[in-house]
């Protein structure tokens, strides 16, 4: 069977309770998004929300989630099938969620490690794929064997992000990715998240950086309604659409 | 040596300073090595992991783990489980030749019994049955207070504030656990091979 690109991850009449909140009780969520599509969900405490049920953290009043048509709450997760498709969502969280007595770069390669990428027969070199993940996101290599309690916030902030992708997976979750960082890794974050839109992977970003969100969203998920939509216009202050233009300008200039 | 030291003064009383080696074993080795190895392991560790697993817990590191598909049973609970098991019967070991020590000294202390003729007493004294029950008892007990310790722990409803609480549930649901495990090895290890001395 063809599965259908624009709909790789598919979510209907989605909500549910975390430990931030309730979130889709009103309006369940109920969209799409293509391999290498950027959906931005705007609104801190409902984002953060609806992307740690995505993965599971709370309890799903109702709805389902999809990956290619196959339901990740739809069967036992301790099954070998349902843990591959739980490889194919990388999460980045906002701020914690490290393990504290892991090196940065045994952080990073936890994932790969604990299932199996390295074992005989895989030809891929032990850390190489940690190590990819750190040089993409410009971590000083003087800091990969360093705790994470001895890290700025925004070390930490590349790290997580650094994590979420070690295992390549087709769907990105990044909760408020600008948080507790500086404006210049902005730019490093901006062209590392197109980079993986390139790479065809479906990207949900949660966010409350307007700017930003709008500068790299191909669709929006629309405050009320929950729906998605590409134009911004109807619900966003116009300072807020001109300044993310601004941004989106000079990533074109930076990345051309 | 306490525990020799006085039976030996009640024995010897009697006339059966020989029975101290089957006192040390019916009272040290059956009953006491785990029940008070267990109380070193809990004032020692069960109150490290069940603070360090509500730590985790606060910094959002078990949230971690279950997005990255590792089970916290694997990675977190089960070797804390098999070392303690594996620590609690070592230690039980050395507790019980120290005992073994310190009784010699005990018995010594107003009288005099050759060393092999002790020993002799308690070789004598211990059965196969014996054996194998310290083993189960020292690992059962190692694997229960690990495992609530670590489930206490990872109790914690994601405030810091409970971190204290948490540990303190740990070690009294620990004693609590220990002392009851202690008994029932007892009970049955009795109801298997009869109450004869």
């Amino acid at each position: 069977m063809t599965k259908d690109p624009s709909k790789h991850f598919e979510i209907t009449n989605f909500s549910g309770t975390s430990a931030i909140g309730q979130t889709g009780s009103q309006n369940p969520y109920n969209f799409t998004v293509g391999r290498g599509e950027i959906l931005v969900i705007l609104g801190g405490k409902d984002s953060s929300s609806l992307l740690r049920l995505l993965l599971g953290l709370g309890s799903v009043n109702s709805g389902d989630v999809r990956i290619d048509g196959d339901s990740i709450f739809g069967a036992n997760l301790r099954t070998n099938e349902m843990l591959s498709l739980r490889h194919k969502i990388g999460f980045s969280f906002r701020d914690k969620g490290l393990i504290s007595n892991l090196s940065i770069i045994d952080n990073v390669d936890l994932p790969a490690k604990y299932h199996g990428y390295y074992r005989n027969g895989a030809n891929i070199e032990k850390g190489s794929l940690a190590i990819r993940a750190l040089q993409d996101l410009d971590i000083d290599p003087d800091m990969w064997n360093v705790r994470p309690n001895r890290i700025s916030n925004e070390v930490r902030k590349k790290v997580l992000l650094a994590r979420s992708v070690v295992l390549s997976p087709s769907v990105l979750l990044l909760d408020d990715p600008t948080a507790m960082v500086a404006s210049p890794f902005v730019g490093t974050l901006l062209k590392w998240v197109l980079k993986q839109k390139k790479k065809g992977t479906a990207v949900l970003i949660g966010t409350d950086d307007y700017p930003f969100g709008l500068s790299i969203a191909d669709w929006v998920l629309h405050p009320t309604s929950g729906k998605k939509v590409s134009e911004f216009s109807d619900f966003m202050e116009p300072c807020w659409i001109e300044s993310a233009s601004i941004l989106k300008n000079r990533i074109v200039a930076t990345c051309s | 040596m306490i525990v020799s030291f006085q039976s030996n003064m009640g024995l010897s009383l009697l006339g059966g300073d020989s029975q101290v080696g089957r006192i040390l074993v019916f009272v040290l080795f059956r009953e006491l090595t785990p029940i008070a190895c267990s109380i070193i392991l809990i004032a020692r560790s069960a109150t490290a992991m069940a603070a360090e697993l509500a730590t985790i817990k606060v910094q959002q590191e078990i949230e971690a783990l279950h997005v990255m598909g590792i089970s916290v049973y694997h990675y977190l609970l089960a070797p804390r489980i098999v070392a303690s098991m594996i620590s609690l019967f070592c230690m039980a070991v050395i507790f019980w030749m120290f005992s073994i020590a310190g009784g010699w000294l005990g018995v010594n202390y107003d009288g005099h019994m050759p060393i092999d003729q002790f020993l002799n007493s308690i070789a004598l004294s211990i059965r196969p049955g014996d054996l194998l029950f310290f083993a189960l008892k020292a690992l059962t007990l190692g694997g229960a207070v690990a495992y609530i310790a670590c489930s206490r722990g990872l109790s914690l409803k994601n405030a810091p504030f409970e971190v204290p609480i948490v540990t303190n549930k740990a070690v009294v649901d620990a004693l609590t656990a220990a002392i009851s495990i202690n008994l029932a090895f007892s009970i049955l290890f009795y109801l298997v091979h009869g109450i004869t001395l």
